[in-house]
């Protein structure tokens, strides 16, 4: 099996409420399982993948956070137009490009305002001693979440400036005197 | 019914304020299980005792608390299938992309392992005359942390660990739709040696969350949710003076350009746009072709391939190692 259900009647309500949408606001339903249904299973929580061609950015599965098996398409005519889309969303959490190119991969890693960049790797969630966290609307705060950055959020620091004008050394009686 | 439980001292704790959260098996639809909610009254229990328990936690030297950090992992590991068989159950990833969950959250227990090193201050000799400058990187006290039902181990994991080892107690709020795991994770933090009261797992909604947000004794809190709810908690908690880090919502673009592997790119988008049904924050929903010539290639990779996802729920007996898995999916199972 590839996936399995979503977690509610809900999420799954939600979800083909958005397929509906985007389907009314005019974008290509290329692969449609919104009758998806699996024997003996009936009652379960499962979404059948979708996939949407020609969306467009006014459109609210474009804008919405759909959190359900439904890739959308939207096409570009240029570079320029396609890391536009990218910077214009309010959304800053992940982004990826695919290329043979370097010179394009770093221009895009270079001036994406999006948190965790892949180049040639969709899904790229920092490793542990690496920080993971968004831009824009998907982060609200200052340091991200594992790596050194977690260090930082769960301590606080203090700063001791010490100074010692004098000491034992500088007149300390170091002769064993009886008690008068 | 199944009844599930706070974590509270080192114990479960059966809830008392009478309200409950249906657990669903999302698979069939049926109730499997009712988690309690917690009342104002329980989760301030829940504070209080963390608060006195972190004293002497707070003061127990970073190395030792790394070794508990250590002893977790052995722990995670050993308990590895039966984790993953109930994160599966109550969340309803596949059992392969569970480990995955589980995994990713071991790999942030083994960073945690590290704290001694992280927590070295900085000195200055002679920064004056006869004068020397320190700073020391001290545990904030209790923290709060409130986390999402897409990743019932990996998200509370992230938090919980480096708090820990920080020498910081921690209030979990896990989501009331997959509680099980978090729960087994506190508990064998205890097999682990972590002292009770450190780490309280506290089940419930606006309530719970309200009065963490709202206690004078919580200073910090760690958030990952939607962007509404980030955005509420950051300013409620940083009005109160905590600090706070809330992740929202996110829509993940990836860009093909003309000169990529369209067989690369189709496999990699199979993977990231319908792993897990899509119920991931570093999903990607967007797919910005280059050209028109790009995007009818793109397209023609990628029907067959969605025509060939397998939907289903997770085997009811052990025996998922043989399932069949898809070329796409195997190449894509290392990224969380």
């Amino acid at each position: 099996m590839d996936f399995g259900p979503v977690v509610t009647r809900e999420a799954k309500e939600r979800i083909l409420g958005l397929i509906n949408s985007g389907v009314e606001q005019g974008a290509e339903l290329v692969v449609d399982n919104r009758n998806f249904s699996l024997q003996g299973y009936e009652n379960g929580f499962f979404v059948g993948p979708h996939l949407f061609d020609k969306v467009t950015t006014d459109m609210d599965i474009y804008k919405t956070e759909i959190f359900g098996p439904v890739l959308s398409v939207v096409r570009a005519k240029t570079y320029e137009e396609a890391i536009g889309m990218a910077m214009d969303h309010e959304y800053g959490n992940g982004t990826a490009i695919f290329t043979r190119d370097g010179d394009t991969a770093r221009d895009f890693a270079h001036r994406i305002n999006i948190g965790m960049v892949g180049i040639n790797v969709p899904i790229p969630v920092p490793l542990a001693y690496h920080t993971f966290g968004g831009w824009k609307k998907s982060m609200f705060g200052d340091l991200n979440q594992h790596g050194p950055d977690s260090f930082k959020f769960y301590t606080r620091t203090k700063t001791v400036t010490a100074r010692w004008p004098s000491g034992i050394k500088e007149g300390g009686e170091f002769n064993f005197k009886a008690m008068d | 019914m199944k009844e599930l439980s706070h974590w509270i001292d080192g114990a479960h704790a059966k809830g008392t304020s009478g309200r409950f959260a249906d657990v669903y098996n999302p698979a069939t639809g049926e109730v499997q299980a009712k988690c309690p909610m917690a009342s104002a009254a329980e989760t301030e229990a829940a504070i209080g005792s963390a608060a006195a328990a972190q004293i002497a936690w707070g003061a127990t030297n970073p190395q030792k608390r790394a070794r508990v950090m250590m002893a977790m992992v052995g722990l995670m590991n050993r308990d590895m299938d039966k984790l993953a068989e109930a994160l599966s159950r109550e969340h309803g990833k596949t059992l392969p992309d569970a480990k995955g969950d589980l995994q990713r959250g071991l790999e942030v227990i083994e960073y945690c392992i590290a704290a001694p090193q992280m927590l070295k201050g900085e000195f200055t000799d002679d920064a004056g005359p006869g004068i020397d400058m320190y700073s020391m990187r001290q545990p904030l006290g209790v923290v709060a942390a409130i986390m999402p039902f897409n990743f019932p181990a990996m998200m509370p994991l992230w938090h919980v660990g480096p708090a820990l080892a920080c020498g910081n107690a921690v209030v979990l709020k896990p989501s009331e739709r997959d509680p099980s795991v978090p729960l087994m994770l506190a508990e064998l933090f205890v097999e682990a040696g972590l002292p009770k009261g450190v780490f309280q797992v506290v089940n419930g909604d606006k309530e719970a969350v309200d009065t963490l947000l709202d206690s004078e004794t919580i200073q910090g809190v760690s958030f990952v949710g939607s962007t509404p709810i980030a955005q509420y908690i950051y300013s409620r908690a940083t009005a109160n003076g905590k600090r706070a880090q809330c992740f929202g919502g996110a829509k993940n673009h990836m860009i093909i350009m003309p000169d990529a592997d369209m067989d690369q790119a189709a496999d990699a988008l199979i993977g990231a746009g319908y792993g897990a049904a899509g119920e991931r924050c570093m999903a990607i929903s967007v797919a910005v072709p280059v050209g028109n010539e790009t995007a009818d290639k793109l397209i023609d990779k990628l029907v067959p391939r969605i025509e060939k996802l397998r939907v289903a729920p997770i085997p009811t007996a052990m025996t998922w190692t043989s399932a069949p898995s898809s070329p796409a999916r195997r190449r894509n199972a290392s990224l969380a």
